[in-house]
């Protein structure tokens, strides 16, 4: 294994925290948020989510 | 010469479907312990390890042989890797959690839509909204416009149930959320065998 495969592998797996990760942190970031309050999500912040899935579809 | 490089492109290739294995494993693992911490501490040593190889052998299994070399760069094929981590995480959740709590519920089905349409996209490669898909990419226009009309579908019948979560109907939240999960199961078997998805 040559170090251009090594860099390419760990580059590709960047990207996937970067396509696939963004979307779980602001998930996460709500219900931390949520949880140190002692509270469950409200309807404003689960909309927001709801509206990212919702731009992430209008690319299409 | 051409032996030589048959022979990289093999070892390339399982350095990175291993290397995907493993980051869907942690990600997998990571979502599993932040939402069920008792089930995860129950796991016998060496699990992470069991299922990077379980991961790997799939997508041997259900990716197509360009999945991560082939058209549409590596990034694509962990993506398609990404998307199958979440399907499997929806579905431990569902497992794990009696009940789940319903704001956890929404949250997850939002990232599956979010992370499903990332995923068509990549494989179609449009420019602009609506525009057409790469000459010999996975998916065809035609199929990434099924894909966002049932995406759009799906984000609908989430908002509808996050309505219902705000005033606390709970019968119609249940049936929201159930169609809108069926209506990505149905999108995720038309794109798995296309190589979109995991299957």
């Amino acid at each position: 294994v040559d170090i251009i495969t090594l860099l390419t592998t760990a580059n590709a797996i960047l990207n996937l925290a970067a396509k696939a990760g963004i979307s779980w942190t602001e998930f996460k970031a709500v219900r931390d948020k949520a949880e140190a309050e002692g509270r469950e999500p409200t309807t404003e912040e689960l909309r927001a989510l709801a509206e990212r899935a919702q731009r992430a579809i209008n690319d299409l | 010469v051409e032996e030589a490089k048959v022979t990289h492109g093999v070892d390339a290739t399982n350095v990175r479907v291993v290397g995907a294995a493993g980051a869907t494993t942690a990600i997998l693992f990571w979502i599993l312990g932040y939402f069920a911490p008792e089930f995860m501490a129950s796991a016998p040593a060496g699990a992470e390890a069991a299922v990077t190889t379980l991961i790997a052998a799939l997508a041997g299994g259900v990716l197509p042989s360009n999945a991560l070399t082939g058209r549409g760069g590596d990034q694509d094929g962990f993506v398609h890797l990404g998307v199958l981590a979440v399907l499997v995480t929806l579905a431990s959740l569902a497992a794990c959690q009696n009940p789940p709590r319903s704001s956890d519920v929404i949250g997850m089905t939002a990232v599956a839509i979010e992370t499903t349409a990332v995923a068509v996209k990549a494989a179609c490669g449009n420019d602009v909204p609506d525009g057409p898909c790469d000459d010999g990419a996975l998916l065809t226009t035609e199929q990434k416009q099924i894909a966002k009309r049932e995406l759009t579908r799906a984000a609908g019948l989430l908002n509808l149930a996050i309505s219902a979560y705000a005033i606390s109907d709970d019968a119609a939240f249940s049936t929201y959320l159930r169609e809108a999960e069926n209506v990505l199961a149905a999108l995720n078997n038309m794109l798995a065998p296309l190589g979109v998805t995991g299957g």
